[in-house]
């Protein structure tokens, strides 16, 4: 078993704090200002999310981003593309399937760690999040500032397949046909349409969200603790079948397909 | 990324040992067959992912001590984890923990793993025969014994692997009389592709784990992870309900 202080400040790119009634706040941010998104991001997030899983201490989890955005640009020093509609992967020419595997193994890992964490998550979205929105809209409840707004930037309308799981994630969400519009076309939610659309749950004015949020942990900590786990266990059980049986094929095609074509090249 | 010398003697029951990316794992007890216990329950998940997360590691060759692969249980060590008297929910939650991280863990090691079965194995004999190449000692048997023989629902994974390897009125046979394959008749019914005697076992499973090795790593990694894509959608399907009615029952009803 995991504990708290063996991972609290291991990452760079995650901060966490917890109360005694075990409450996890997971805070994405780059250097404490809104998280770029970007290797570090990309190797940091599957192994926080297992260690955070490993630690029975942790009796729910609140996720959310820094400042007025949660996840919205790419990191450009180190990174090429354009902030909000960039790539997440350094310009190399072309991709190659060496390469490919390791992107392959972060992503296969980051959705399924986060699935596998034991306790309710309540995603706090703070703004607007264009990358990687699945992982705010995963969570058992999505509380969302009034200026949030939701988008799948990084694949389609950059070139890409979206076989990371955001073909699993938003179909699911959406429904079929909705989410399908949604990753080809780059169609951007605002928070009132995503809580129309029952992405998200509740839209306040953004200084409010985080204390909906503890608020709401501090609601469902009144049941016994078996009862919290396992009612989490089973919320994510079809989606963990899911990604067990579409994430490794939505990736390789996705891989396929970049070594064709790649935003930078 | 993990590295070998973080987890290579992080556990007292698995001993590893790596040459040319070939790693052996060999458990044992005190340098003896294993004895299933409490350590190896709580050890084997955390073994399983540190071996997973290690890209170095190439392939995985998987044997035990001794003349059995595993046939004694220390009711002593298992007491660590459950009381001889009663099972509450709170400590079935350990053993369901435990029990959802040893096959999941398992199947999520991405290269191929060979099991050289040196002798019989009547406890987690499920660990062995989830290889992607299994060799068996002439001297082997199969069987299933802690679970109905001994008044718990076989609902650990046994109840999805062995219907799979065996056929599904073969594998319930199997589970509900107790019955004990020999390493012929396992062999004949698919679910070992050697026999060998004992001496030749390790020499052979080497010997292929060299031949697979030859083609490029991805190739391998991916057939791996192709190969354990089925039985991974129907141990997440499975795996969580069978532990939750072999919890419930044993809150009724536990050995000794």
């Amino acid at each position: 078993m995991t504990k708290f202080e063996e991972y609290a400040k291991k990452y760079s790119r995650v901060r966490m704090e917890r109360d005694d009634n075990g409450i996890l706040e997971v805070t994405l941010h780059t250097n404490g200002g809104t998280m770029v998104f970007g290797p570090e991001a990309h190797e940091q997030l599957p192994p926080a999310f297992l260690d955070i899983s490993q630690d029975p201490d942790n009796k729910i989890v609140i996720l959310t981003g820094t400042g007025d955005s949660f996840i919205e640009e790419v990191e450009t020093a180190t990174l090429k593309g354009t902030p909000g509609k960039g790539s997440r992967l350094p310009n190399w020419t072309k991709m190659d399937p060496h390469t490919w595997d390791r992107t392959f193994t972060n992503a296969k890992t980051m959705l399924v760690n986060l699935l596998n964490i034991e306790a309710p998550v309540i995603a706090a979205v703070n703004g607007p999040v264009n990358i990687h929105a699945d992982l705010a809209v995963l969570s058992d409840i999505v509380i969302a500032a009034e200026h949030a707004s939701f988008q799948d930037a990084p694949h389609f309308p950059n070139g890409l397949v979206f076989g990371d799981g955001c073909h699993i994630v938003w179909p699911h969400l959406l429904g079929a046909n909705r989410g399908k519009y949604f990753l080809l076309t780059g169609q951007k939610l605002s928070a009132k349409q995503a809580l129309d659309l029952g992405v998200v749950n509740e839209v306040l004015p953004k200084e409010q969200v985080l204390p909906r949020a503890r608020e709401l942990a501090q609601q469902l900590l009144q049941q016994p603790p078996l009862t919290v786990r396992y009612a989490r266990i089973l919320m994510t059980q079809d989606m963990r079948r899911m990604m067990t049986e579409n994430l490794s094929h939505g990736l390789a095609l996705t891989g396929l397909a970049a070594n064709a074509y790649w935003p930078n090249s | 990324m993990t590295e070998f010398k973080d987890y290579a003697k992080k556990y007292s029951n698995i001993r590893m040992e790596r040459e040319d990316g070939i790693l052996e794992i060999t458990f044992h007890t005190d340098g003896g067959s294993l004895v299933w216990g409490g350590g190896p329950h709580a050890q084997f998940g955390p073994a399983f992912y540190d071996i997973g997360r290690d890209k170095e590691n190439k392939i995985v060759i998987m044997t035990g001590t001794g003349d059995s692969f595993i046939e004694e249980i220390s009711p002593e060590t298992l007491s660590e984890r459950l009381p001889k008297s009663k099972i509450t929910p709170t400590v079935w939650d350990h053993i369901y923990s435990d029990a959802k991280r040893l096959i999941m863990n398992l199947l999520d090691i991405e290269v191929p793993v060979i099991a050289a079965v040196n002798g019989p194995v009547n406890i987690h004999a499920e660990l062995a025969v989830l290889s992607d190449i299994v060799l068996a000692s002439d001297t082997a048997a199969f069987q299933d014994a802690p679970h109905f023989p001994n008044g718990l629902v076989p609902g650990d994974g046994v109840h999805v692997i062995w219907p799979y390897l065996l056929g599904r009125n073969r594998g319930r046979y199997f589970l509900l009389t107790g019955e004990r394959l020999s390493a012929q008749e396992a062999l004949r019914l698919g679910v070992v592709a050697e026999v060998l005697p004992k001496e030749k076992l390790l020499p052979r499973a080497r010997e292929l784990a060299k031949q697979i090795l030859r083609q490029p790593p991805i190739t391998i990694r991916y057939a791996r992870v192709v190969m354990t894509q089925e039985l991974k959608t129907l141990m997440l399907e499975h795996l969580s309900h069978g532990l939750a009615l072999q919890g419930v029952a044993a809150n009724e009803y536990w050995p000794g």
